[in-house]
C-alpha cells in the first residue's frame, strides 16, 4: 500500500513539475524579451552616438547584460572576430547553434536581429534595430495577455494530470 | 617597400588567400572580385584570373571583413568605399541607396577593387627640399598618396617644421592593430577620419603647423578648405586627380587654387609610377 501511494506521489508531482516548469519558461522568455529590449536601446545609443564597430558592442553588451542566456553576445562577438562568416546573419545563426537556454521566442527575435544588422547605412541600421524592439514588444504582449490566469492554469493542469494519472494507476 | 600584406589578406575570402598570397605578395596592385567572375589579379603591366568564380558571399565577407561588421560605421559607403585595416581601400559598385537624393549606401554590392596600399621609403627625395606648397596630380592608381606620403616623411624630418596632416581616409598612414603602419615621421600630427575643411581648420587653431598634408582634392569644400588654409601662412601638400598640368587648369574645381597661386609646384605622375616636377 505504502508503495501504492509513494506512487502515486510520484507521478503527481511528476506532471506538477513539468506544468509548473512550463510557467517558469514563460516567466523566462518575458524576463529575456525585456532584456533584449534594454539591449538594444543601448547598442543604439553606442550606433548613432559612438560609431561603435559590432564587435566591440556585443562584448560591452556582455558584459553590462549578464542576463542573455546562453553567452549570446560573447560568443557572437567571437564568431565575428574570427571573421568566418560572410556576413552579420550567419554569424548570429551560429551564435545562437552554440548558446545554450536561450528560449524560443527569443532565440527567434535574435534570429531577426541578426538579419537586420550589419547594414551599410546608420538610417537603415537604426531602423533595423527598431524592427526588432518592436517584435519583442509585440512578444511581450502577447505573453502578457491574461498572464497570471494563464501561468496559474498550467500550474493546475500539471497537478490535476498528474492527480488524474495517479488515480487511473491505483 | 613596405605593405601590411597580413592585414590585406585578412580581407578576402579564406578560399582565395592562399593563391594571392602567392601570386601577389610582392607586386600586386589590385584584386577585382565581380560576382559570376573569377578573381582578378592586376599587377602593373598584366593581369591575372583565378580559376573559382566570384560568389554574393566573397563580396558580403571583404566588405564584413573590412569594417569588422559594420559598414555603416565607416562612414564612406556612401562615397562608394570603405578602407581595410593597413589602409587598403576597397572600391564597392552596385545598387545604390539614396535618401533625400543623396547617396547613403549600396544595398547590394555586385563588384569590388580590393587596393593594395604600399609604402616606398624616399619615393620623394628629390622633392623634399621644395620650400612652398606643392600638388601632386596623376591619374588614379599612379601612386599619389604614396608619393604624398613619403614627402611628409621627408618634410617632417629634414627639419622643416611640423606638419600636420588631415587623413580623411586613414589611407595616407593608416593604422594596423592600434599602430600606424608607416612611419610617418619625427614632426608628424595625424588628424584621421573627418572631414578635410575640419581638419584643415581644426590644426590650424591648435596645432601651429608648418606644413598641412591633404589626400584627394575631389570636393569644392576641400577647395575650399585649402584657400583657407593657403592664406594662414601655412605651405600645403596635397594630391588632385588629374592626368597632366593642362587637365588640372580645366577642371572646375582646382581652377580656383591655380588663379590664386596657391600652388606653383606641381608634381606630374605618371602610369609607369615616375614623376616630374613642373611650376606653373
Amino acid at each position: 500500500m505504502i508503495a501504492k501511494i509513494l506512487g502515486a506521489l510520484f507521478v503527481v508531482v511528476s506532471c506538477a513539475s513539468v506544468g509548473f516548469r512550463i510557467a517558469a519558461n514563460h516567466r523566462a522568455e518575458e524576463k529575456a524579451l525585456r532584456n533584449l529590449i534594454g539591449i538594444l536601446d543601448y547598442m543604439e545609443c553606442e550606433l548613432r552616438y559612438r560609431l561603435t564597430p559590432l564587435p566591440i558592442l556585443c562584448r560591452r553588451v556582455a558584459a553590462d547584460f549578464p542576463n542573455i542566456p546562453g553567452n549570446f553576445f560573447e560568443i557572437l562577438a567571437q564568431e565575428m572576430d574570427a571573421q568566418l562568416s560572410p556576413d552579420m546573419e550567419a554569424c548570429v545563426a551560429k551564435a545562437l547553434r552554440t548558446s545554450k537556454n536561450i528560449p524560443a521566442i527569443t532565440k527567434n527575435t535574435l534570429e531577426l536581429f541578426g538579419k537586420t544588422v550589419g547594414r551599410f547605412d546608420m538610417e537603415g541600421q537604426l531602423k533595423g534595430l527598431d524592427a526588432v524592439r518592436s517584435e519583442c514588444k509585440r512578444n511581450l504582449d502577447i505573453l502578457g495577455s491574461n498572464r497570471e490566469s494563464r501561468l496559474r492554469s498550467y500550474q493546475t493542469l500539471g497537478l490535476c494530470a498528474g492527480a488524474s494519472l495517479a488515480i487511473l494507476l491505483i | 617597400m613596405k605593405c601590411a600584406w597580413q592585414a590585406y589578406l585578412n580581407l578576402l575570402p579564406h578560399r582565395i588567400r592562399q593563391d594571392v598570397d602567392t601570386l601577389g605578395k610582392d607586386d600586386l596592385q589590385e584584386l577585382r572580385l565581380r560576382i559570376g567572375q573569377p578573381p582578378e589579379l592586376v599587377f602593373q603591366s598584366t593581369y591575372k584570373y583565378l580559376s573559382q568564380e566570384t560568389t554574393k558571399n566573397d563580396i558580403a565577407f571583404v566588405i564584413n571583413a573590412a569594417s569588422e561588421y559594420s559598414p555603416w560605421a565607416a562612414g564612406t559607403v556612401g562615397q562608394g568605399f570603405i578602407t581595410g585595416q593597413g589602409g587598403h581601400r576597397i572600391g564597392i559598385c552596385g545598387v545604390c541607396t539614396v535618401f533625400d537624393g543623396k547617396m547613403t549606401g549600396i544595398s547590394q554590392p555586385t563588384s569590388l577593387c580590393i587596393r593594395v596600399s604600399r609604402d616606398f621609403y624616399g619615393c620623394a627625395q628629390k622633392a623634399a627640399n621644395i620650400q612652398d606648397s606643392i600638388l601632386i596630380i596623376g591619374p588614379p592608381g599612379s601612386g599619389k598618396t604614396t608619393l604624398l606620403r613619403d614627402l611628409i616623411r621627408q618634410k617632417s624630418n629634414s627639419g622643416q617644421g611640423s606638419v600636420a596632416v588631415i587623413d580623411e581616409r586613414e589611407e595616407i598612414f593608416p593604422l594596423y592593430k592600434g599602430s600606424h603602419c608607416y612611419q610617418a615621421g619625427e614632426r608628424s600630427d595625424i588628424l584621421a577620419g573627418c572631414r578635410k575643411a575640419d581638419g584643415v581648420d581644426a590644426v590650424i587653431r591648435s596645432m601651429n603647423p608648418r606644413w598641412i598634408a591633404v589626400d584627394e582634392i575631389t570636393a569644392q569644400s576641400d577647395a575650399d578648405a585649402l584657400l583657407q588654409a593657403g592664406w594662414c601662412g601655412v605651405h600645403l601638400l596635397a594630391t588632385a586627380h588629374a592626368g597632366s598640368v593642362y587637365d588640372l587648369k580645366t577642371r572646375p574645381i582646382y581652377q580656383q587654387l591655380i588663379r590664386y597661386n596657391l600652388f606653383t609646384n606641381v608634381i606630374v605622375l605618371h602610369r609607369d609610377k615616375s614623376w616630374t616636377l613642373e611650376r606653373i
